[in-house]
């Protein structure tokens, strides 16, 4: 088992460690932070406190920079951006503040010198949450957020997994406190990649498939099936163009797919010999066995079921696509209120792979 | 699936179920959507389109109606219930049926 399985193994039964390297943490306030932000976002932010809002953070021409959490903290807002460096991510929001709301009252915090971000992920990372911060964190809903004494703790994730982020400060030994209770866990430190390869299996977008592609093509939300992301009667950065391309509709749209082996992104797909796509991002799948891969494929193609060849250097190598999720995660069946980690052996959980 | 027939086929009746599957979800759960904005790999539950418990009830019963498929078997829903093609694959699964449709 590589570094990598192993994991991806941990993300997928017990729990993983992440410390968010790749995540940009910028606190927003003043009167005017909330219009600076829905001005940001293409989803809409109206919010209690506690509630936050999965959405993107797009460039001019509808295609994201980032992928961006708007959180409503008691005292203005905190922004999680995953694709962008801090500065990068103030940046673009300054440059939104001068160019649409020049007058606006607002005060933007980066967070990485006092506090970073950790990031716990897998089907029992809940019970390591309750023995770390106390059983409140146990009623968090999905995509809310929680102040545990010095902790801001969100609820999200991408893995498919019970997924949840900290904003800690530092030197308070958080980090040290989690490995050692995280010992009773398993608790594994897993990378990004390992993060990716999840995504990639639960059919999560992430920021590094579009940024790190090989295909000269701009995609969109309508091209990466991210419209619930976005209202497309709101005004944001990059709306006209998302509204005029929705207008001419999309030709190619992102279709998941599994195959034997890794594909290279760029790499042509064939139905009856005819192209009719490209693979978007390609990878391999610890969990299934084989490769997981989203392809970007002729709207009239792009729909699972359908058996594709990618003509390889290699030789023809066929692939199917399929509907995402492409596993079954262990997340779905354990329950906090009656399962734990240290009994996880007498349960019978259904196989992590879909039949 | 080998013959151009067969894939026009599978592919106008995927389309089908699709549009019905959305028109359903946006009846019935009264989204501020229009159909072409619900994506088919969109996620129904906790991303995506965000459903509740309520919701998941109303998506049931409203399947149950349009396609005549009973959701009885957990596994069978809990896996329908995670995204639209995860429904729409439930429905390409079964021969073709009219809707069950209640009078008003």
């Amino acid at each position: 088992m590589t570094d990598l399985d192993a994991q991806v193994r941990a993300l997928r039964t017990s729990v993983g460690l992440n410390r968010r390297e790749h995540v940009a943490v910028v606190r927003v306030d003043g009167p005017d932070a909330f219009a600076l932000l829905d001005l940001t976002s293409p989803a809409p932010l109206l919010l209690r406190e506690g509630q936050m809002r999965h959405t993107l953070l797009l460039n001019t021409e509808a295609c994201p920079l980032a992928d961006l959490y708007v959180c409503s903290d008691e005292d203005g807002y905190v922004v999680l951006a995953d694709g962008l460096s801090e500065a990068a991510l103030v940046a673009q929001l300054e440059g939104r503040r001068a160019a649409r709301l020049p007058a606006a009252q607002v005060a933007i915090h980066p967070q990485s010198e006092t506090h970073e971000l950790i990031g716990l992920d897998g089907p029992y990372a809940w019970e390591l949450v309750s023995a770390w911060l106390g059983p409140s964190v146990l009623g968090m809903p999905y995509l809310t957020l929680l102040r545990v004494d010095d902790v801001l703790a969100f609820r999200a994730g991408k893995t498919g997994e019970f997924g949840y982020d900290f904003l800690v400060p530092r030197g308070r030994g958080a980090l040290e406190r989690l490995t050692a209770l995280g010992a009773a866990f398993d608790l594994m430190p897993v990378d990004l990649p390992a993060l990716d390869v999840c995504a990639l299996e639960n059919g999560h977008f992430s920021i590094r498939t579009v940024r790190d592609s090989a295909l000269a093509r701009p995609l969109t939300p309508l091209e990466l099936q991210l419209q619930w992301r976005v209202a497309y009667q709101r005004d944001f950065v990059g709306a006209e163009a998302l509204r005029a391309r929705r207008a001419a509709g999309a030709a190619v749209r992102a279709t998941w797919f599994t195959s034997a082996v890794t594909l290279a992104p760029g790499q042509d797909l064939t139905l009856d010999g005819d192209t009719c796509g490209q693979v978007l991002a390609c990878t391999t799948s610890p969990t299934l066995g084989g490769a997981v891969g989203i392809a970007l494929l002729s709207t009239r193609l792009a729909h699972p079921g359908l058996a594709l060849v990618a003509p390889t250097d290699a030789g023809p190598v066929t692939l199917a696509t399929r509907t995402a999720p492409l596993i079954r995660n262990r997340s779905l069946f354990v329950d906090p209120h009656r399962h734990s980690y240290r009994t996880r052996e007498t349960e019978t959980y259904p196989s992590l792979v879909l039949a | 699936m080998t013959t151009n027939e067969e894939l026009g086929g599978y592919l106008r009746r995927r389309e089908q179920v699709l549009g019905r599957v959305r028109q359903l979800l946006i009846a019935s759960l009264e989204l501020p959507r229009g159909p072409d904005e619900i994506d088919p790999d969109t996620a129904l539950f906790g991303t995506g389109l965000g459903l509740d418990s309520v919701d998941a009830v109303e998506v049931v019963i409203g399947f149950e109606l349009e396609f005549g498929i009973r959701l009885s078997d957990v596994d069978e829903r809990r896996r329908a219930l995670r995204s639209v093609n995860a429904l729409v694959d439930v429905v390409m699964a079964h021969p073709e049926r009219p809707a069950m449709k209640v009078a008003s």
